[in-house]
């Protein structure tokens, strides 16, 4: 076995291990606070696959995961963590809606098309602000960006009650999307919509530029180190703000397909969430947007099984995060299991040189 | 116009400045502990809702309030511990272990408050405990003032005595130094024999301690009840506070102040006809322009600094050529 090989086997088991760690310590609790904790692990773990339709809930939950787990990978792997992710999700959906509800004469398609490159757009803005004060005066990324956060959220919803609204429905919410630009129903029942081939094909498409494409090759190189990356001749400055422009507009067009295949007006009074999602998918995929699907279709599971528990038994749903929390905390934690792989490594070189010395002698 | 300062220069709005503070006051001396060891500890919002709710929720299973303020304290470092275990003994990043940390709390305290209250949104069910608000002898009479400074909460009083507590423990006692010394270098205390890893456990848990009474006050003092995600961004607002106060209590005591007159500012002009939704972003934009301000300020002193010292450099090197 060689190196390589053993560090991604190691890398499966501690993943592995993580996995078990969180879910064990989920049945514990439901162990402890459940008066029929079997049916409620039941539900948990296979009441995704006990219908079609449910199985559709776990990919339409793992939509918005898979864009905003992809804008992470992108600003994670330069290395400058943030969050603005979150307002940028929500902003984009405004401005999106704002387009969808203008009345412009166009077909449904390319209405669609239109939200979404003014989501994408609205979005990269938004993520350049906190980097380029951190460029500008070298002001703190994260704080920056949960400030900006709240300021969008604030915003959004003063254009929702003020422009955007539509006073003649019922509850607070903007006016009626036009029916014909959503985009169309694949499993009867949920809102998986043909949006998920928008979501794939910016999967294959940030794979091309990650390991093919100069700008990806510098993101990464950034990221890994920026000193070395300076000294040899990649611009700091213009890296990062390629990286955030692209995460920015992802993310956008993640929240205008969301917006678009779940809802039919736009009523978000709340951060979505999203954003923070995000960051736990790109740490599950170790940053790498080829495995951005999986991690999203399995965070997604673990949060559509804990809804229908919470709707099958007396366990809350909010296990979900607590449980998905912990899973990503063991398996981003360097330190977790070293001494295993050290072991495993001083085992294998052991052996391999006495191969060496049975081949000499 | 005339009416906005009108509103402002009352001792309501002053009082309401105060009460506005307080939980500020908190997280930024938790955030500025945590720093000062040399980790950023975002893990301050989740810290206080979790305390908020554990104090809650003792004091109305046993209706002891010390006890329940005693747990919800003892909550606080725990979270602190927590953070520890995962940066300091796993290694996990600090950012991520903050992020995730925070969602475990999100998570976590509504989960709980359906186990304990059996409602998702509140505790309003449960008749939890208050702490008591104190009237000041003597500087309850005068004028003004006594309207302003009297009739707190007794956690005002406590944050206002805790940015001086801080500042004695972290620039006038052998443990301050040690903690701030972590942060700045930590091979410097490995080197004199110290544990650097104990250092900064102790000033994880130091700051979760001073998260927690943030929390109490929010539940138990501020309001009389749990509401999901009632720290709304206090925690960070705090972290904000520490970076514009640059380390220094006072100067987090007069960030705090500055968000809390923001905030109240917010409050009055609502009742008026600016829409709410925009004057809700002041203390945020104030936040941000206070960032920009400091990290500006720190850089160009910094760059002055190394300008200095290459002047006096070249200096000597000319005196000392023959």
């Amino acid at each position: 076995m060689s190196n390589r090989q053993l560090n991604l086997l190691f890398k499966v088991i501690k993943t592995m291990m993580s996995v078990f760690i969180a879910l064990t310590m989920a049945f514990v609790v439901i162990l402890l606070v459940s008066e029929q904790p079997w049916a409620a692990i039941k539900g948990f773990i296979g009441g995704p696959f006990t219908s079609l339709r449910r199985f559709g809930l776990v990919l339409e939950n793992a939509l918005p995961l898979l864009f905003t787990g992809l804008g992470c990978c992108l600003i994670f792997s330069m290395g400058c963590g943030q969050i603005i992710t979150e307002g940028a999700f929500y902003f984009a959906a405004v401005i999106s809606t704002m387009v969808a509800i203008s009345g412009l004469p166009l077909p449904g398609p390319v209405l669609f098309a239109a939200a979404c490159l003014a989501a994408a757009l609205a979005a990269a803005v938004v993520c350049l602000v906190p980097m380029v004060f951190y460029i500008r005066w070298e002001a703190n990324l994260f704080v920056v960006g949960m400030m900006l956060n709240y300021i969008l959220l604030n915003l959004g919803t003063y254009l929702l009650n003020y422009h955007l609204i539509d006073p003649s429905f019922g509850y607070p919410a903007s006016y009626l999307f036009p029916p014909e630009m959503k985009p169309t129903v694949l499993i009867r029942g949920t809102y998986v919509t043909t949006a998920v081939f928008l979501g794939l094909a910016l999967v294959v498409l940030l794979y091309l530029f990650f390991y093919r494409t100069r700008w990806g090759y510098n993101i990464r190189l950034v990221g890994s180190n920026p000193n070395f990356a300076r000294y040899s001749g990649v611009s700091l400055t213009a890296t990062y703000l390629i990286g955030q422009l692209l995460c920015g507009a992802v993310i956008g067009v993640g929240s205008a397909c969301e917006l678009f295949s779940r809802y039919d007006r736009f009523n978000w009074y709340a951060l979505p969430g999203y954003g923070w999602d995000g960051i736990l998918i790109a740490t599950l995929a170790s940053f790498r947007p080829q495995f951005v699907p999986l991690a999203a279709l399995f965070l997604s599971y673990i949060r559509t099984g804990a809804d229908l528990m919470s709707r099958q038994s007396d366990v809350a749903a909010e296990l979900a995060p607590v449980v998905q929390s912990f899973m990503v905390l063991f398996i981003a934690a360097n330190a977790f299991l070293k001494g295993t792989q050290q072991k495993l490594r001083v085992k294998q070189s052991r052996q391999r040189k006495r191969a060496g010395k049975g081949e000499e002698g | 116009m005339k009416d906005i300062i009108g509103a402002i220069f009352t001792t309501h709005f002053l009082f309401t400045v105060l009460r506005l503070t307080t939980p500020l006051i908190f997280a930024a001396l938790s955030a500025l502990i945590a720093r000062a060891a040399g980790i950023r500890n975002i893990t301050i919002e989740g810290t206080m809702l979790m305390t908020a709710l554990t104090g809650v929720l003792v004091s109305a299973y046993t209706r002891s309030l010390p006890f329940a303020v005693a747990c919800a304290l003892l909550a606080g470092v725990l979270m602190g511990f927590l953070l520890a275990y995962f940066h300091l003994k796993l290694d996990t990043d600090i950012l991520l272990s903050g992020i995730a940390i925070n969602m475990v709390a999100n998570g976590g305290t509504v989960f709980l408050l359906y186990v304990f209250a059996g409602d998702k949104g509140s505790s309003e069910r449960l008749t939890s405990q208050v702490l008591p608000t104190v009237e000041l002898p003597l500087i309850r009479d005068i004028p003004v003032l006594g309207e302003v400074l009297s009739g707190h909460n007794v956690l005002t009083y406590v944050a206002f005595g805790s940015v001086f507590l801080v500042w004695f423990l972290m620039f006038k006692t052998p443990v301050g130094l040690r903690i701030r010394a972590v942060g700045e270098y930590p091979e410097a205390i490995e080197s004199v024999g110290k544990n650097a890893t104990a250092i900064k456990l102790f000033a994880l848990a130091l700051s979760g301690f001073f998260a927690a009474l943030g929390g109490i006050f929010l539940s138990m003092g501020y309001m009389n009840f749990f509401v999901k995600n009632m720290a709304a961004g206090r925690g960070f607002i705090g972290v904000a506070a520490d970076y514009m106060g640059g380390g220094n209590p006072f100067g987090a005591l007069a960030a705090s102040l500055l968000f809390g007159i923001a905030d109240a500012c917010a409050n009055t002009m609502q009742t008026m006809s600016i829409p709410a939704e925009l004057v809700l972003c002041i203390p945020y934009a104030v936040t941000i322009l206070g960032l920009v301000f400091y990290a500006a300020e720190t850089k160009r002193l910094r760059c002055r600094q190394k300008k200095k010292a290459l002047q006096s450099l070249r200096a000597g090197g000319e005196a000392g050529e023959p």
